[in-house]
């Protein structure tokens, strides 16, 4: 499988996708500058857009906005101690003192080049990994398929979020919008009410923007934001110059890339949970932990590497088993899904060309974010932040109805997105979490399939969903996903009563 | 979060009625998924309201300012309903600044300048480059 990474090199260096992945970064850095906006609600938005695209070029850009959004959200967090995506709060903490000493500058030149290290180490973790993984499941039968979907589900429903109860409504929703349409067996109607439009399911891009750009455009018009600090300009220096000031950061980087590449893999963390361990662990290690909060930049430094580190080791699981462990991740999964490639070990065999380049777009969008991000860019970008944000609300109203509209070019697609919209804000607000609405969507149909694949091979007989000693591994696995977390906290609740 | 399990109730027992006249397999995994959200929307009327039994702390708004969120969905619907009425162009062309204005922005030049970038930018990818065709207006 090595053999496909190095032979999809050349088409990833064309003009088409290397252009798709600068324009990627920079948009990605803009959209994490700006408060609200995440790179989740920028590849929702975008995925529609990529539809007459090549699919490399498509993913190239979706690579290219997750590693530019990655670092964008230091710049708010720096400049107005408010981060531009949740995993930028640990950057806050240092970042925000330095710029009020007006080192300003410094620390988001120690934030990109932090986050390029990251996003550079993720994107080998993603090369090295992924190919092993994805042979051994290319040996799964339906019942293992079926087993993996299960475990994924679970992974999110009971590591992501506070409330394993409202995680498995969610999932349930997700699954229920998932057999809308014809029945894959039997092409029975399902839910239509003789509505043309749903015989051939819920398009996924009508969810993922309406769930994902929806609940952050109302609250953008909701909540007004003070940016007046967001117009003085930075005093910077050239990278060049500033960059051996950067090289007693070499522990924090390589602890705080291992961090964010195992933090990805596991399904459920996320680039915040990556940056807080990792600015935790750096604090413990430094020598002048007091000197912490008050503008060190190697907080800074661990913060962001961490975050960035998740990005690409995050598809691991996602690529290979069809679990994403972050909600991008998710929503990546649907852009694949949008150009015909489902997410799983068939992907590897049937798709290599374009999943091991897209591997190399991720290595390649790090890179870029040293030469893309730098200081004149991120002086740039720091205005975007004096962007109104009700013109800002607008806009990506525009975009949403055009991304959806352009899909079957039918307003009843756009009316499903608001009716997914609505649906995704309440949601929002009473803290259901959305990823598992996504992944009950994508391996809702897939589950199902496999499930009643499993039953036909097996005369009928559910013994026949635990015959083989891979299913029962995965049955193990996904016991103790469900039981894993319950227990910890009654020990945790038991602990507690005990002091 | 009693209204909105309620809510997931009803919506779940509507959709059961349909789900169990199919046939079969086809059947199975939609009635489970909708036997599941009623069960769990129990557990969660049960959950909350021990949890306000016993919590004393006063209860946390879930939004800092309703009217503003109240306005802001009724002007996403009625852009969808007014492109569908009267044409894409023309309503993008009045939402965008009116929208923004209606939320807080009083600067006639940016809202001017946004608007025209906007509406060209969106003509120019959209229409020209891409030849992508938007709704014309059922009225006209």
């Amino acid at each position: 499988m090595y053999m496909d990474l190095i032979s999809a090199l050349p088409s990833v260096l064309s003009f088409d996708n290397f252009f798709a992945i600068v324009i990627g970064v920079l948009s990605g850095i803009a959209v994490g500058a700006m408060p609200g906006l995440s790179a989740t609600m920028a590849i929702s938005v975008l995925v529609p857009f990529t539809f007459g695209l090549d699919p490399l070029v498509a993913l190239g850009l979706m690579a290219g906005i997750y590693n530019g959004a990655m670092y964008g959200g230091a710049i708010p967090a720096v400049l107005l101690r408010i981060p531009g995506t949740p995993a930028a709060v640990a950057t806050s903490f240092d970042g925000y003192p330095m710029a009020q000493s007006g080192r300003g500058g410094f620390a988001l030149q120690v934030a990109v080049v932090s986050s390029a290290i990251g996003g550079i180490a993720s994107a080998l973790a993603l090369m090295l990994l992924a190919p092993p993984l994805a042979k051994v499941t290319l040996l799964f039968g339906p019942a293992e398929v079926f087993w993996i979907a299960v475990f994924g589900l679970c992974s999110i429903i009971f590591l992501l979020g506070e409330s394993p109860i409202k995680g498995l409504i969610s999932a349930c929703f997700g699954i229920f919008v998932s057999m809308v349409g014809a029945d894959p067996i039997t092409s029975e109607d399902r839910f239509t009410f003789g509505q043309l439009e749903l015989l051939d399911g819920i398009n996924m891009v009508i969810l993922l923007v309406g769930l994902y750009a929806m609940p952050p455009v109302i609250d953008l018009l909701e909540q007004p934001l003070d940016t007046k600090e967001a117009g003085k300009a930075l005093k910077t220096e050239s990278l060049l110059r500033s960059f051996p000031r950067m090289f007693h950061f070499w522990k924090t980087w390589l602890r705080s890339s291992l961090i964010g590449i195992w933090i990805g893999i596991l399904p459920g963390a996320g680039g915040s949970m990556a940056a807080f361990m990792s600015y935790n662990e750096a604090r413990r290690a430094s020598s002048n932990p007091d000197e912490w909060g008050k503008g060190e930049p190697e907080g800074v430094a661990a913060s962001e590497t961490a975050n960035n580190a998740d990005t690409a080791s995050a598809l691991i699981p996602a690529l290979t088993l069809g679990i994403p462990g972050t909600a991008v991740a998710a929503v990546m999964l649907g852009g694949l899904l949008v150009h015909g490639l489902q997410p799983g070990p068939m992907l590897f065999r049937d798709n290599p060309d374009i999943v091991f380049g897209f591997m190399w777009q991720f290595l390649f969008g790090a890179i870029l974010l040293i030469f893309l991000g730098g200081s004149l860019a991120t002086n740039s970008f720091a205005h975007l932040l004096k962007l109104p944000r009700p013109v800002l609300g607008a806009i990506i109203i525009v975009l949403m109805f055009i991304g959806v509209y352009s899909i079957n070019g039918r307003m009843f697609d756009v009316y499903l997105m608001l009716g997914f919209g609505l649906i995704g804000y309440v949601m929002d607000k009473f803290k259901f979490p959305l990823p598992p609405v996504v992944l009950g969507l994508i391996l809702g149909g897939f589950a199902e399939e496999n499930l009643r694949l499993t039953l036909l091979i097996g005369q009928g007989q559910w013994s026949s969903l635990f015959a083989n000693t891979t299913s029962l591994v995965l049955v193990a696995m996904t016991i103790a996903v469900v039981v894993g977390p319950m227990i910890k906290r009654r020990v945790v609740k038991a602990r507690k009563s005990e002091s | 979060m009693i209204v909105i399990a309620f809510c997931i109730f009803i919506a779940s027992a509507a959709f059961l009625i349909p789900a169990l006249k199919l046939n079969g397999n086809a059947s199975l995994l939609p009635v489970a998924m909708l036997v599941a959200l009623m069960g769990l929307s129990v557990i969660l009327v049960v959950i909350d309201v021990k949890k306000a039994l016993n919590n004393n702390e006063p209860h946390k708004p879930a939004l800092q300012s309703p009217s503003r969120v109240v306005g802001a969905l009724l002007s996403v619907f009625l852009f969808v309903t007014c492109v569908d009425f009267f044409g894409f162009y023309l309503t993008t062309a009045i939402f965008v600044p009116v929208t923004a204005y209606l939320f807080g922005c009083r600067s006639l030049k940016v809202l001017l300048a946004s608007d025209v970038i906007v509406v060209a930018g969106i003509y120019l990818i959209f229409s020209v480059a891409m030849s992508k065709d938007f709704p014309m207006g059922s009225i006209w």
